[in-house]
């Protein structure tokens, strides 16, 4: 019955209550548009740097995060990884070699990392592969096959095919070197990334460096939502000498701009949200006002007070549910509209792993801590003028 | 006039809640926005504070230095520049510096650092290195002493007056080797900073890297921050083409990249917000006019022009304003100048996030006036937006319908 | 930090009294080149000049050197870097500074970077018997470079060698068995620089070319003279001569 009444009742002053609906409409769809698209850049940073760099979870021997020593293998590795295999949630297991190198051609030479993996299961571990401008993926045919980064490209002046020569330290501490070839030349969003690491096959560096066990075992979980339980599990299927850590662990600073982002997003909502209940205290103020004598007759016809209450109540919150519903199909529209297009951000922000064009996507999280922020505050700001409705006296509304 | 503007004045006060509830939602709309600006400009003023202080206003190097920092590439720190320079006007103080790389070594460990050689007489105005002394004493032109950075005196497991050994490449691939009392310890704001930077008196550095009376630039620091454009062209125009002249932002350039996100965001934000509030106050002055119709009515037919009315409702609508801007500023005024007197260090994951960044981990509120005349600006905007919708209504308005 | 290096030990000719061999293969006269210039042991005098198209730079050495093994060089001139030494054992390098009292372990990244920022590089100078172990050759043509008739011999990098180079191209005299010049190219088969070998003179009791010029193609005006001004191939040399003790104390 209220509900019924409370929907006539937006209708009375159609100006007002257009008013708004259309504010509100609007501001439910920037700040969902612009929410998801924050969060959509620290998104990408992440999943850009998991998915090519890090993978979910990687086994190291303990002690070699911090001094990256070349003899810091993992001891029996072999067995680790079947044990790890045959755990739930784990979807593929691979090795890698990981040290630092010199990276030299007849022009000039750098000094980076040099990363040894299996091909085919690092092809299902990485998606680099996607990121390749121009050659190939690492496969088994191929002799001595190296992937560098257009920048490291270009400094060196290599072309695909191109040779170059890898030195390092070898397990017995002689400096040792092998020559390559450049199968296939990337560009990934992270310029740090790019500047500073190559890849080379899991055995041609083995043979290079002479060890016996990899440096890092990389894991990818068959879900992201389980990863601390699997990290957690396969902890305690290892000894100490094993440290296992998870990405947030590995990326902290990704990890920590993702929970600012997050804040920042919470804190856009909050502060729209806010903005628009001025305009709803407003707007239910002047109804209080306007149906002063109109309410008191309702109470003298025998309204519950409460029930005149949960009346304006229903009518501010149907008016924020009509903007809210309104703003959140625009806002998906504007959202899918963008991420086909793509949003061009700044250039020259690859230095923080940021695309430049960015494809913003929906994160059902985001539209439920809009649709909850929102419900929370349109009741909190309407209860003050409804309240007042609570004061009316019956006698003294019908007099006047 | 004042007739007018008192009569608008009433008006307001005549629906008090009302006119507190659009006055409340103009000035929020204002100290968030001044507030989150003034936070997003402050964090950029200590990054670029930090930035110019570590690289000067403009530099002048030889031509092409900057891209390779070659220790090759180098300019004579007497003769013509410096007469040059002395004689453009705005230039505050020029400050020579010899930079070079070289593998600093402690007992058991080393690592790449950067080699500063200046002259602390000369810089510590500017840069206020002394400031930043955690542990010893600063060096003087003449010591043959060093200072280094406190991250890099941890990771080496060095202190003051244990010896640095520096080995690196000097001029002309002359060997650059040579082991240095540390005099004192400096903390650096930028924390990649302060892992690799060595500071001597340009005496010992040139020695170190066999470089005589040579520099790698002259550091420049300008009178007024806002003619650095325009120093930066003179200097063009009065060099020849064997210098080339950088200003911090072209040396530094992802500190405009990065602040161009912050801004995007923010621009983002405060069009929500004041649309949404622009809405509502549209919405409310709307209301307003409308229920006075009767009221123009009667205004009317005792005499008083269209205009006039029409003039009494801009003046309502840009009085609420103003009132709102008043209030806003009254707020904000003091609260951005008491944030940016007293920061505030953040800890935990947001904390991380900015020293990732290569940022000090403050949050400090910038004091900028033209963001306060801007926001003054858009609210009056809003303001003559909304008065728009009375205006046309009271056009027409028929006297005679109206009293009806 | 480009920096120091071991060259002189492989840089050095020694010409061995070379019987009039016949029907010699590509990798034989390579190999007989490269020993003929190295003999048991020797200790050379010689000066390094790096020419840049600004400046250019002098230093004067003292080699030692035995086998293809060992090698150690001293710095005489100028005063700023007299007493640093190197030292080469195998495919490993050591610096001496004075200045500082130490002996650095020369690292990987040094490894690949220019000698004392001059034209060579370690490819070049470290690397043992490489042009023996590490290419293919093939002799191409017998002609005439320089006055001499040589053998004109292309070698080609081993497919798992450590070699920055597409090939080198080598012109060694046909009666001397003596190196006269070398091209080394990249993998596009464009030259990227070339060493001569030029001034054969009696030093000590051999006859070897005392006057080396490296030349990068890239870079204009940019090349490294190295003259040898007095030896002695009878030098008395042992392999404990060749420590990172003896490097501190050498003269």
């Amino acid at each position: 019955m209220t509900s019924k009444l409370a929907w006539k009742n937006i209708w009375r002053n159609k100006t007002r209550s257009l008013v708004f609906i259309i504010a509100a409409i609007l501001g439910f769809a920037m700040a969902l548009f612009t929410l998801n698209t924050m969060k959509s850049i620290s998104q990408q940073r992440l999943s850009d740097a998991i998915n090519i760099q890090t993978s979910y979870i990687q086994i190291h021997k303990a002690g070699f995060m911090e001094d990256r020593e070349i003899n810091f293998t993992i001891p029996d590795a072999e067995n680790v990884m079947a044990k790890v295999k045959a755990m739930p949630g784990i979807e593929i297991v691979s090795k890698r070699i990981s040290c630092n190198a010199v990276v030299a051609s007849p022009e000039n030479n750098i000094a980076c990392e040099i990363k040894g993996v299996m091909p085919q299961e690092e092809n299902e571990i990485s998606v680099l592969k996607d990121f390749l401008v121009e050659g190939e993926a690492l496969n088994n045919n191929q002799n001595s096959p190296i992937l560098v980064s257009k920048r490291t490209a270009e400094r060196l002046k290599l072309k695909v095919r191109s040779k170059v020569v890898v030195t390092i330290k070898a397990s017995n501490g002689e400096i040792t070197g092998g020559s390559f070839r450049v199968a296939g030349i990337f560009v990934t969003p992270s310029t740090p990334y790019d500047e500073s690491t190559v890849i080379a096959r899991y055995n041609d560096l083995q043979e290079l460096s002479r060890i016996d066990e990899p440096h890092e075992l990389v894991i990818k979980v068959t879900d992201p939502n389980k990863v601390i339980e699997v990290q957690m599990a396969i902890q305690n299927q290892l000894t100490n000498q094993y440290q296992v850590n998870d990405w947030k662990y590995l990326l902290p600073e990704l990890f920590a701009f993702d929970g600012f982002i997050n804040m920042v997003g919470m804190l856009f909502t909050i502060i729209i949200i806010i903005g628009l209940g001025f305009s709803l205290m407003n707007t239910m103020n002047m109804i209080v006002q306007e149906r002063t004598k109109e309410l008191g007759m309702l109470r003298a016809i025998g309204q519950g007070k409460w029930s005149v209450f949960r009346m304006l109540l229903k009518e501010s919150g149907l008016m924020t549910f009509i903007g809210a519903a309104g703003g959140i199909v625009l806002g998906i529209g504007f959202i899918s509209v963008a991420s086909k297009h793509g949003i061009s951000i700044s250039e020259g922000l690859g230095f923080l792993g940021i695309r430049p064009i960015i494809y913003p996507t929906l994160h059902p999280g985001l539209l439920i801590m809009i649709i909850v922020l929102a419900i929370v505050l349109t009741v909190i700001i309407s209860t003050f003028p409804a309240s007042r409705a609570l004061a009316i006296k019956p006698q003294e509304a019908l007099r006047d | 006039m004042k007739q007018l503007i008192k009569l608008a004045w009433r008006n307001i006060w005549r629906k008090r809640k009302r006119s507190v509830i659009a006055i409340v939602s103009v000035a929020f709309a204002v100290i968030i926005s001044v507030s989150l600006r003034s936070l997003m400009l402050g964090n950029y003023d200590k990054i670029i504070e930090a930035g110019v202080k570590s690289t000067g206003h403009i530099q002048i190097h030889a031509v092409n230095y900057w891209k390779d920092k070659s220790i090759n590439d180098l300019i004579n720190k007497d003769g013509e520049l410096p007469n040059i320079l002395q004689n453009i006007r705005g230039i505050k103080k020029i400050m020579p510096r010899l930079q070079n790389n070289a593998l600093g070594a402690g007992e058991n460990t080393s690592k790449g650092v950067m080699v500063n050689g200046f002259l602390p007489h000369v810089e510590n105005s500017f840069t206020k290195l002394s400031n930043r002394l955690v542990k010893g004493t600063f060096i003087r032109d003449t010591s043959t002493t060093i200072l280094i950075s406190e991250g890099l005196a941890k990771y080496l497991k060095i202190s003051v007056n244990d010896t640095l050994v520096l080995i690196g490449q000097g001029y002309h691939a002359n060997i650059a080797a040579g082991k240095y009392i540390i005099q004192g310890i400096v903390k650096l704001p930028n924390p990649q900073m302060n892992l690799m930077n060595v500071f001597m008196p340009l005496q010992v550095a040139q020695d170190f890297s066999t470089a005589q009376g040579l520099i790698s630039a002259y550091m420049i620091e300008v009178e007024n921050d806002d003619a650095t454009k325009a120093i930066k062209s003179k200097l063009n125009s009065e060099l020849n083409n064997s210098y080339e002249v950088m200003t911090w932002d072209e040396m530094m350039p992802e500190i405009r990249n990065s602040e161009r996100i912050d801004t995007i965001i923010f621009t983002m934000l405060a069009s929500c917000l004041y649309l949404i509030i622009g809405m509502g106050l549209i919405g409310t002055i709307l209301m307003m006019a409308l229920e006075r119709r009767k009221e123009f009515g009667i205004l009317q037919a005792i005499g008083l022009q269209k205009t006039q009315i029409q003039l009494v409702i801009v003046i309502e609508t840009l009085l609420l304003g103003l009132v709102g801007i008043i209030s806003a500023f009254a707020v904000a005024i003091p609260f951005v100048l008491y944030m940016n007197a007293h920061e505030i260090p953040l800890t935990g994951d947001s904390g991380k996030s900015f020293v990732a960044m290569g940022v000090e981990p403050v949050l400090q509120l910038g004091v900028k006036p033209h963001l306060f005349v801007l926001m003054a600006l858009i609210v009056f905007s809003i303001m003559l937006v909304a008065s728009l919708f009375p205006v046309l209504f009271v056009k027409r308005l028929k006297t005679s319908e109206a009293i009806k | 930090m480009k920096f120091i290096n071991i060259i002189l030990a492989s840089m050095l000719l020694f010409i061995s009294p070379h019987a009039f061999t016949q029907s010699l293969t590509p990798k034989q006269i390579v190999e007989e080149a490269y020993y003929n210039e190295r003999g048991n042991a020797y200790s050379l005098n010689i000066s390094i000049k790096v020419i840049r198209p600004s400046w250019s730079r002098q230093l004067d050495c003292k080699t030692w050197a035995m086998g293809s093994a060992y090698g150690m060089m001293l710095i005489t001139a100028p005063a700023k870097d007299k007493g640093v030494s190197f030292l080469r054992i195998r495919s490993e390098g050591w610096n001496w500074l004075p200045t500082i009292e130490r002996v650095v372990k020369i690292s990987p990244s040094q490894m690949s970077q220019s000698w004392m920022g001059s034209d060579f590089t370690n490819e070049d100078l470290l690397r043992e018997a490489s042009i023996v172990n590490d290419y293919e050759h093939k002799l191409l043509v017998e002609e005439n470079y320089a006055g001499t008739l040589c053998y004109k011999i292309q070698a080609t990098p081993k497919a798992d060698a450590a070699v920055v180079w597409g090939k080198k191209i080598i012109w060694i005299g046909k009666t001397d068995l003596l190196e006269r010049k070398t091209e080394n190219y990249d993998d596009d088969g464009s030259l990227v620089s070339k060493l001569t070998k030029t001034d054969i003179k009696l030093t000590g009791d051999k006859k070897i070319p005392t006057l080396l010029t490296m030349t990068s193609q890239n870079k204009v005006g940019n090349k490294t003279i190295v003259v040898v001004t007095s030896g002695n191939f009878r030098a008395a040399v042992t392999k404990s001569f060749f420590t990172q003790n003896n490097m501190k104390k050498v003269k």
